[in-house]
């Protein structure tokens, strides 16, 4: 694989991996500073990766195993609501205001099981489409989906019970 | 009928068999959800991340240069490995510690004394004439 090929095949990918890489790093300059270090990664090991059936798939797994590496090495783990990007204005019209809500769903997801937390993050939060999940997770498709199902409910019933619970309708 | 097709498009969405583009629909029609649901799609829309414009390429920029350093570091850190190499070897080799004590001189003196055979006596000389420019001697 030449440079031109690694920078259409696997650099180009780069702009994919940013969301997840953000979302589990926290900020934008470490996001950009892994997304180098996870490319120098895919460069070295050109050869080898050039046949790959999922190149795509073998990228976001690369980076989100260099992520964490990366938060093991840092020994804590960014909790959602504290990502830079987020906007702590109070909607009119939603039942809580963002940090509320931040904070319940982080609770809630904290809480579930890691792979129904990990599939509902890259589907809903980062975009991916369940090949990609899969081959991340080592999962089948099939299964992706239905982790991804028991979570998008776990959070909805959830969300349900704090609802009430505010307005003491429990 | 559209809110038929939300219903129906949120219950492919919980069973986990909906479509990137369903799942685009409904945040985009949020506001036309029940209030529970439309607190997850605020929650998905407001954590999603958006990737600045033209990152491949400002990070191609910064990737190739990066490279081009390293193989600077590379070539620095071979001519350095190199430059040790070479060090070392003469410490080892000692390619100029070939010089001889005097005893093994000596030897080698003797050695090559005997090779030439038996010294000839010093002859005598007896000066017979001498000028300025021209002396002659007489030997035995």
């Amino acid at each position: 694989m030449n440079k031109t090929d690694f920078k259409n095949r696997v650099f180009d990918l780069s702009e994919h991996i940013y969301p997840m890489v953000f979302r589990m790093l926290g900020n934008h300059n470490g996001a950009e500073d892994a997304i180098q270090e996870i490319m120098m990664k895919l460069w070295l090991k050109r050869k080898k990766i050039e046949h790959h059936p999922n190149l795509k798939g073998l990228v976001i797994l690369t980076a989100r195993n260099h992520c964490i590496d990366v938060l093991r090495k840092k020994m804590k783990i960014i909790p959602i609501e504290n990502h830079e990007f987020r906007d702590a204005k109070t909607h009119e019209d939603s039942i809580f205001n963002w940090e509320q809500l931040n904070g319940i769903i982080h609770k809630i997801l904290s809480k579930a099981p890691e792979q129904q937390r990990d599939v509902f993050l890259m589907r809903d939060i980062d975009g991916y489409d369940f090949k990609e999940i899969a081959f991340t997770l080592n999962i089948t498709v099939e299964h992706s989906r239905v982790l991804l199902s028991r979570a998008r409910k776990l959070i909805a019933k959830e969300l349900e019970t704090t609802y009430h619970y505010e307005r003491g309708t429990y | 009928m559209n809110e038929e097709h939300i219903k129906h498009l949120m219950k492919r969405y919980n069973e986990g068999d909906s479509s990137q583009k369903d799942e685009k629909y409904l945040i985009e029609n949020r506001n036309k959800l029940n209030i529970k649901e439309k607190t997850i799609f605020d929650f998905i829309q407001q954590n999603k991340i958006v990737t600045p414009a033209n990152f491949n390429e400002t990070q191609w920029e910064s990737f190739t240069t990066k490279q081009k350093q390293k193989k600077r570091n590379r070539y620095s850190y071979i001519s350095i490995a190199a430059s040790i190499l070479i060090v070392v070897s003469v410490f080892l080799f000692k390619p100029f510690d070939q010089e001889m004590d005097i005893a093994e001189k000596q030897a080698l003196l003797n050695e090559a004394l005997l090779m030439l055979g038996p010294v000839e006596e010093e002859t005598t000389q007896t000066i017979l004439y001498e000028d300025e420019l021209v002396i002659i001697y007489t030997s035995n």
